[in-house]
């Protein structure tokens, strides 16, 4: 099935509106690229704090008023299909009510406009705080410009957007996507013992996650003289791409030793590419990935995918904690990042059974 | 009318013009004087559109020169001649909808004040230029919001509303209901008496004498004559029109005319029309043509015959009037309907509404047919190469072979192409609406002979031409139609081609006079 | 016909051998291209000389293939149909929904459900006269919600071992069944377009709308059922990618496919203004489209010079199709 992004003259031509709007229906990052269907329930892993910056923001005007008598909006960015999104709700929808506070929630189906309004409104509404988990890198300022007017403090969640920290937004919290690149080459680099031929299957071409994982990997394996990547392409996030492009990859390098996948949406349609070609992933080929999906973790449990490198939705907890220290005058962290597990064979039915893996 | 008295402004002298070897103006010259209406009169292809283009400096002349103000011009684009005050309002109308009125009006010219737009200036100077031409226009309307006859207005006044001697209005009332003409005039006396001169181009001819101070008149490219109204009435201004050819009395056989009357009068009726009303283009239109019978429907360029024809075959939807098909009433047509009814119409427009450009000659001619010859939707192509083997020897049509596409043919052929389309048919009335328009001598005598020889099969013609001797040639009865009624109805074996053209003005006494009948 | 030549108008200051042989380049362009590059691939591609790769090629052309011929029709009427891959999106979505009563009968529904959006479609391009460039683009987003809506959006594992993994992997004398499947839809509208009252009604509404107006076609129908066919075509489509990954996957199925149809029907040498339809253009430039990616990742170019080659590739096969109508 072929899905890229066609770009020829030509069709830009008979439909240059188009590209436009198809943008709106892809989803073009991960995290939230992933699918899966695993189970929704928020607190079966929560997050451990990886590190914290050195820079901080503090209130200047610290308030006695208790996070329970407060409401908070969270503006999540798409929709609940995406299992990275629904874990994500949840986590926060529960951190809200275990602290006593009221939520207001709204979810702007990757729509820019939608998410800009969203705020506007929960702005409007009179909410205290506001927990954002941005569409895209750019665009919020305006939103945030009215939150600062109103001294409304802003979390941002697991994508980081422009800004400037403790106007803008009071911190970003979310994985080290480069270092998830690393860890995914370390993965590598043990299931291959350093010897061999690596294919990889990146993320959107232009997305902010996509270049840090592919960074993150091929420095990492450039310390490995042994190990060779021999092609990156795109699976532009889709499983059905993902398993077009790995047929493909098979055919041209029928010796590859490794296959590093950005998603585990990606890795599964690398999987079925590999069985279809006659490998027997885990034996003749092993896959690294990052996500968690239950789907993948469940291959990574039976031995089809050596290595997952968790991307943890539950930011909930990290979020209330962030606005409470804010509120009460202590000093917030600009940028926490989060502690992403490795689910290997020795770990895997454990996350699954926890419901760890989403 | 003492004319002398006024300025001329703008003279055109002995213009000549020729595309690819065709003369399109032989020795063509116009006059026109400050403070007046001057109407330019031809029918298609008599050159003013070409006259006109020369004019406004979108063509050079070949020959012959323009004065200005008594000064040698030359304009080697559009845009000398507007810079030397000569404008054109066209019929589209050609504004920016979602900008003001005012915004329109001033583009381009906008008053400023230390580089900043002046709006408050802007509106002032606007509605004071719509107060000149009263016309009851809010300068901050946007344009989108005006009808289009107001639209219009606007167009012509951003077109004269700055130092314009000269204004070109090229048939500026075509889209515009009554009530907007009135105010269109209004606006061009208006300016006819700020001394502006104004040639103005329409197809109706009460608006020709209700408004213009003088007339010229062309004819194939030729310059006929240059009179006022009142030296130029209807009739002798038609006439200027068509040409002064006289009939060729003795090629009518007037006894075998007389026969053919009689033989006629005893058919039954092919195709009723009664009472075809369509918006203002069609108006009660009522008459019967016999089986067997050829009646042209006589008019000028906008008299309604081609319209009259559309609704006759639901092309248009009629708002009233019913059509009968050999004593079978039609109800509700379409193309769809009319077809299957026995109505086939060949439309005026070749290009347009007639050929599939990029389809072959097989696939033109059995296009309206393929229904008849196909099951269960697979088109028997034994039939259709017999149609097309058929209907091009009959028709004559020259052609490489059947897959050539139409489009390769010369314009004859085409038609004939298209002819064969409606005869394959098997129609009980056909509508032919000017068959010869644009093709060559020969393929017209062809057209000629398989419209004689349709009649003689009994099938009830009706035909239209620009030309009104080919109609006075070839039809047993013609039905006058003016301004989208009919006016009279004439035998051309018992009328002179005068009698003619005094009906073609749209004079119905005269109408009554001779539209005798059958003796 | 008589048998008179007509004499052409041959004003053109080349030779005759070297614009016989332009004329016969542009005539033939998308298929030299695919042979050409088919020839390139098997030199100059490791590995590209397999059962499995060609096998792959086919399993990833045959939905382009269908959707493609669907496209086909509706830019031959002088319309356009963008809906196309949200309706795979739709129809991938449905599988999911319906599984529960059995696999065949999920495909049916789905296949239903997608000729149901092209009804919705026809209906207001024939009849509402609206402009399919308008209908298109609402629908491209409207579908895809749909889809994301009636699934839960994200993507559900097919259960191995019945029908799905049969169309997913089945071959028949070394050709995948979807292939086979396409390549016979598409040889069936070429019979549709060539020999029925159908096919000439598509032509005569993309040639001359007022003239098939006139001839008393019926042009309405004609549209709805061509819109109709193309997304019960799309609808196929999607079962096929669905097949193939083995899971409903709405959120990224089809995702810019109707792009690609668009550009393979052009290449092909359907003009888009309409008035000429050319069904094995289409299929031949579909599978050159597929082939090209599939060089690009085989030879590991990078994405976006891929892109830039990729546009080189298709300008070049328009141009000479240009060379082509001015021969004529």
């Amino acid at each position: 099935m072929k899905q890229r992004r066609f770009s020829s003259p030509a069709t830009a031509l008979a439909s240059v509106a188009l590209l436009g709007l198809t943008a709106c229906t892809a989803p073009l990052d991960s995290p939230g690229s992933g699918g899966g269907s695993g189970s929704a329930e928020p607190g079966a892993a929560s997050q451990v704090i990886e590190r914290e910056s050195e820079e901080t923001c503090t209130n200047p005007t610290p308030s006695d008023t208790p996070i329970s008598e407060m409401v908070i909006g969270f503006s999540q960015s798409e929709n609940e299909q995406n299992p990275f999104r629904a874990v994500e709700t949840a986590s926060v929808r529960q951190a809200v009510e275990e602290a006593g506070a009221e939520l207001v929630y709204t979810n702007a189906n990757s729509d820019q406009a939608k998410q800009l309004s969203d705020i506007q409104s929960m702005i409007n509404q009179g909410v205290d705080a506001l927990i954002v988990a941005p569409i895209s890198a750019t665009g919020l300022q305006s939103a945030f410009a009215a939150a600062q007017e109103q001294e409304i403090p802003v979390v941002t969640i697991d994508r980081q957007t422009e800004g400037t920290p403790c106007e803008d937004y009071i911190t970003f919290m979310g994985s080290d996507f480069y270092e998830q690149g690393v860890r995914a080459a370390e993965a590598m680099v043990e299931a291959t013992g350093g010897e061999g031929t690596i294919a990889e299957i990146q993320g959107a071409p232009g997305s902010d996650v996509a270049t840090l994982r592919t960074e993150g990997f091929s420095d990492e394996i450039a310390e490995h003289e042994g190990l060779e990547i021999v092609a990156q392409q795109t699976g532009n996030w889709s499983t059905s791409e993902a398993q077009e492009v790995m047929g493909q990859i098979v055919s041209a390098n029928p010796e590859v030793d490794g296959v590093y996948t950005h998603s585990d949406t990606m890795a599964l349609g690398a999987l079925t590419a590999l069985n279809n070609f006659g490998k027997v992933p885990g034996e003749d080929v092993q896959i690294v990935s990052i996500d968690g999906t239950a789907d993948a973790v469940q291959h990574v449990a039976s031995g089809a995918i050596h290595a997952v490198v968790e991307t943890n939705p539950r930011f909930g907890p990290a979020a209330i904690q962030a606005l409470q220290d804010w509120f009460s005058g202590e000093e917030v962290s600009q940028e926490i990042i989060m502690k992403d597990a490795l689910y290997t064979e020795e770990n895997a039915q454990e996350a699954l059974d926890s419901g760890a893996a989403y | 009318m003492s004319d002398q008295d006024k300025p001329l402004i703008l003279q055109a002298r002995g213009i000549r013009k020729s595309f690819k070897g065709v003369h399109a103006l032989k020795t063509v010259s116009l006059n026109l004087y400050a403070g007046e209406v001057h109407g330019l009169n031809g029918e298609n292809g008599a050159g003013k559109s070409t006259l006109i283009k020369i004019l406004t400096g979108f063509h050079q002349p070949d020959a012959g020169e323009l004065l200005l103000e008594g000064r040698p011009v030359s304009f080697s684009k559009p845009l000398d001649s507007q810079h030397s005050g000569i404008s054109t309002v066209y019929q589209e109308v050609n504004l920016i909808p979602e900008r003001t009125v005012a915004e329109n009006i001033l583009l381009g010219r906008e008053p400023r004040r230390g580089g900043i737009l002046d709006k408050r200036a802007a509106i002032a100077q606007v509605q004071e230029i719509l107060d000149r031409y009263e016309l009851n226009i809010n300068p901050r309307s946007k344009v989108s919001e005006l009808g289009l006859g107001m639209q219009q207005m606007v167009a012509i006044v951003r077109a004269v509303a700055f130092e314009a001697k000269v204004v070109i209005l090229d048939e500026p009332t075509s889209a515009l209901n009554g009530n907007e003409i009135e105010i269109l005039f209004n606006v061009i006396r208006q300016l006819r008496s700020e001394g502006a001169a104004i040639l103005f181009v329409s197809h109706r001819m009460s608006e020709l004498y209700e408004l213009c101070d003088r007339f010229t008149v062309l004819r194939d490219g030729e310059f006929v004559t240059e009179s006022t109204p009142v030296d130029l009435p209807r009739a002798a201004l038609v006439k200027a029109m068509l040409g002064g050819v006289d009939l060729d009395e003795g090629s009518l056989d007037r006894d075998a005319a007389r026969d053919r009357m009689r033989r006629l009068a005893q058919e039954d009726i092919g195709l009723s029309v009664k009472n075809l009303t369509w918006s203002t283009r069609v108006r009660d239109v009522s008459f019967d043509v016999r089986k067997g019978e050829i009646v042209g429907l006589l008019g000028l360029l906008g008299s309604g015959r081609t319209e009259t024809c559309k609704a006759i075959f639901g092309a248009v939807k009629a708002d009233a009037g019913d059509v009968t098909v050999a004593g079978t009433p039609l109800t509700r047509p379409t193309p769809a309907r009319a077809l299957s009814a026995g109505v086939s119409y060949l439309s005026e427009d070749r290009r347009n509404e007639g050929i599939f450009p990029g389809l072959s000659v097989k696939e033109n001619m059995t296009a309206a047919i393929l229904k008849n010859i196909s099951k269960f939707g697979f088109i028997s192509r034994s039939a259709q190469n017999s149609i097309v083997r058929e209907f091009s020897d009959e028709l004559k049509v020259k052609a490489s072979n059947a897959e050539q596409a139409i489009s390769e043919l010369s314009g004859g052929n085409q038609q004939k192409v298209l002819l064969g389309r409606w005869l394959s048919l098997g129609p009980k009335a056909v509508l032919l609406d000017d068959p010869t328009r644009g093709i060559d001598i020969g393929a017209k005598a062809e057209v000629h002979r398989v419209i004689r020889a349709l009649a003689e099969k009994g099938i009830a013609v009706v035909v239209t031409s620009s030309e009104t001797e080919e109609l006075l040639a070839l039809c047993d009865r013609l039905v006058v139609l003016s301004e989208g009624s009919v006016t009279g109805e004439v035998y051309p074996h018992e009328v002179g081609y005068d009698d003619v053209i005094s009906l073609l003005s749209g004079q119905a006494n005269t109408a009554k006079q001779t539209a005798g009948g059958t003796e | 016909m008589t048998t008179q030549t007509q004499t052409r108008g041959t004003g053109r200051k080349t030779t005759p051998g070297a614009s016989h042989l332009l004329n016969w380049a542009g005539k033939y362009s998308v298929y030299l291209a695919l042979v050409a590059l088919f020839v390139f691939n098997l030199v100059a591609t490791d590995g590209f000389a397999s059962t499995f790769t060609l096998q792959n090629l086919l399993f990833s052309a045959a939905p382009i293939i269908l959707i493609a011929v669907g496209q086909t029709l509706a830019i031959g009427t002088g319309g356009i149909d963008l809906s196309v891959g949200s309706v795979m999106a739709l129809s991938s979505a449905t599988v999911a929904l319906y599984l529960g009563y059995g696999e065949v009968a999920a495909i049916i529904i789905a296949v239903a459900a997608a000729a149901l959006i092209g009804v919705f479609n026809g209906s207001l391009i024939a009849f509402a006269r609206i402009n399919p460039l308008i209908t298109g683009l609402g629908l491209l987003v409207a579908v895809r919600g749909l889809a994301q809506a009636v699934s839960g959006g994200s993507r559900s594992s097919i259960p191995p071992g019945g029908v799905f993994t049969w169309i997913g992997n089945a071959s028949f004398l070394g050709i995948p069944v979807v292939a086979l499947f396409a390549l016979a839809a598409a040889g069936a509208v070429a019979l549709l377009v060539r020999r029925t009252t159908f096919g000439r009604y598509a032509l005569f509404a993309g040639s001359n709308r007022e003239a098939a107006f006139l001839a008393g076609t019926p042009r309405n129908i004609t549209l709805l059922a061509i819109y109709t066919l193309s997304a019960a075509f799309a609808g196929i489509a999607g079962v096929m990618v669905s097949a193939r990954i083995g899971a409903s996957d709405p959120s990224f199925i089809g995702i810019n496919l109707e792009l690609t149809a668009i550009a393979a029907v052009v290449i092909g040498g359907t003009p888009l203004v309409g008035g000429r339809i050319s069904i094995l253009g289409t299929v031949a430039a579909a599978l050159f489209l597929q082939l090209i990616d599939t060089t690009f990742v085989m030879q590991d170019i990078n994405f976006a010079f891929a892109q830039v080659l990729k546009a080189i590739l298709i300008i070049a096969a328009l141009y000479l199709q240009r060379t082509r109508k001015d021969a004529r």
